[in-house]
């Protein structure tokens, strides 16, 4: 009797609940703006043009992600966020950075902006079913989606490290990144987006893939 | 120590029972080895009371009649002259010495031309309304006449009322060695002057004590200390033959007392063949009585009819078991919700552009 106790004790006490959450740009890229802005500075080129190297062919970059712990749960809207963490400590979580390589199309000048957001949606595509993370914070947290010409080796933080290797602002291809969320609880994909009503928002990429998410001028 | 002390409490006994049958040996020792009892059940016997003591003889006054016969009244008045020898014979009921003493006193006196002493001791037995004994027949005219004027005196003075209360319940007075004259506390009236007043109770050492009647009113009270074992031996055995049941309340009270036992069963046959019938007594008191058919089934029932112990109620119905059972139940289902609302999650986060 007692040990059948102590076994259904055990039992459920070892008995471990699995969820899988995936992470998307939406069904029709809706959440892919922030890998499509132009920088003013660069004579309103696309960040995505970044890749182009001089011989016309393409250099490779990295999608990495990031969970960024924000110390409480703001709301959702960039301002929001910004204001947030212009008072609190956000800061990616050191061991939950990972990163896959990708190629994200280059573009011409005068592309339609729907055949744009479909084109980096199939690049994005390839690194479909890519394991982000195994296990989730157990805390309300922002996944950040940077893209970038560096690379994962440059990126991802050694065994070592105690802080991430920060992103090259001259590098970034683009930005998303979700709601704060918590993703033990969250019943739904985790929609990841860039909130810009203008194509000129490499100020909002800089900002989005800062160390604290601090605005950048 | 603490060794020494717990195994003095697991292996102490229970108390102690004297079990008692006046009818048949056989039948206390089959009592006595009721098995898984709490309690130690020990026979005892019953008491065989000594003898009472012999009543003084009447050798004195023989000697003192003696002594007036050949005129030597110092010597006469010397066995008779002391009062205790007629309060002794009050005390046992024994009137008759107590006159013939008296009697023989006034003689002695009266030859001895102590005429005011012969009139008090004349008085005195006429106060005691004791009868003239035959011995006056061998006197001389002279103590006659003087008994029969004092009588008439004594009978002529109004009676004194005399109030007798005891500290023993149920106490039985007797005056002047007249048995059970009243049962306390009473009322009488008397002749003036000494009296002697005993009282007697079952489990009581019979007492006697001077009343001097006096005035208009004279009220005692008497004691009397407990009984000592052979005196209640005698007390119970006079009792049992007095047809008493065994099992009654002085009865077993009196055997107590005989057997020095606080604790005490008796058994013995029941009103109807083939049964047993029997009582518990504790401090003399008894507690339960009751009649079965089987001698160890009876002391088990007036064991526990007298709440020596209590028979062992099963597990199950007993209330600390429901409480534990329940506090179980509600322990377990709250570890269960707090293991199940706890568990720990794993989110495995995939990207599905």
């Amino acid at each position: 009797m007692k040990r059948t106790v102590l076994s259904v004790l055990m039992l459920l006490g070892a008995c471990t609940v699995q969820r899988e959450v995936s992470l998307t740009f939406g069904s029709e890229g809706e959440g892919l703006d922030g890998f499509m802005c132009r920088d003013p500075n660069a004579n309103n080129q696309f960040l995505l043009d970044r890749a182009k190297d001089g011989d016309g062919g393409v250099k490779s970059g990295a999608l990495v992600f990031d969970f960024v712990r924000l110390g409480g749960v703001p709301g959702c809207r960039t301002g929001q966020l910004v204001k947030w963490c212009s008072t609190h400590e956000c800061k990616p979580l050191l061991q939950t950075r990972s990163c896959v390589p990708i190629t994200l199309p280059t573009v011409t000048p005068m592309i339609p902006r729907e055949d744009l957001r479909a084109a980096i949606l199939t690049a994005m595509k390839q690194a479909a079913s890519f394991g982000v993370l195994n296990d989730a914070p157990d805390e309300f947290v922002i996944v950040r989606a940077v893209g970038t010409l560096q690379s994962c080796d440059e990126l991802l933080p050694s065994a070592a490290a105690v802080e991430l290797p920060a992103f090259d602002k001259k590098l970034l291809t683009g930005c998303a990144y979700s709601c704060p969320v918590l993703l033990d609880r969250v019943d739904q994909d985790v929609y990841l987006g860039f909130e810009t009503l203008t194509g000129l928002c490499e100020q909002g990429v800089r900002t989005c893939s800062d160390g604290q998410l601090q605005w950048q001028p | 120590m603490l060794t020494l002390l717990v195994c003095s409490i697991l292996t102490a006994d229970g108390p102690s029972i004297t079990v008692v049958s006046d009818a048949d040996d056989g039948l206390a020792k089959r009592a006595a080895e009721t098995p898984e009892l709490p309690v130690v059940l020990t026979v005892g016997t019953p008491p065989r009371a000594e003898p009472e003591a012999a009543q003084p003889s009447t050798e004195t006054i023989g000697l003192a009649r003696k002594a007036w016969v050949g005129a030597d009244f110092p010597a006469c008045l010397k066995l008779l002259d002391d009062d205790e020898l007629v309060k002794r014979a009050l005390a046992l009921n024994d009137r008759s010495t107590a006159a013939r003493t008296l009697a023989w006193r006034v003689a002695c006196k009266l030859g001895a031309r102590q005429t005011d002493a012969a009139r008090r001791d004349g008085v005195w037995l006429a106060a005691l309304q004791l009868p003239l004994p035959d011995d006056v027949g061998a006197m001389t005219p002279e103590v006659e006449t003087l008994l029969n004027t004092v009588r008439r005196e004594v009978d002529a003075e109004p009676r004194v009322k005399v109030s007798i209360s005891s500290t023993v319940k149920d106490a039985v007075i007797a005056i002047d060695g007249r048995p059970a004259t009243c049962i306390a506390p009473c009322r009488m009236e008397l002749a003036r002057g000494l009296h002697v007043v005993q009282v007697s109770a079952d489990g009581y050492t019979p007492t006697a004590v001077p009343l001097t009647a006096a005035g208009d009113e004279t009220n005692v009270t008497v004691s009397a200390p407990p009984a000592d074992p052979s005196l209640a031996a005698r007390q119970w055995q006079l009792r049992r033959s007095s047809g008493e049941p065994f099992d009654g309340g002085r009865s077993m009270q009196l055997l107590s007392i005989a057997l020095r036992s606080a604790r005490l069963l008796v058994v013995g046959p029941g009103e109807t063949t083939g049964t047993l019938r029997g009582a518990l007594a504790i401090d003399g008191v008894v507690q339960a009585r009751a009649e079965r058919d089987d001698v160890q089934a009876l002391v088990r029932d007036l064991l526990v009819r007298g709440k020596v112990y209590e028979p062992s109620v099963p597990l199950w119905k007993r209330w600390p078991f429901w409480v534990a059972i329940g506090a179980a139940a509600v322990a377990t289902g709250v570890t269960t919700a707090v293991l199940v609302a706890n568990r720990p999650i794993t989110t495995r986060v995939a990207l599905n552009p």
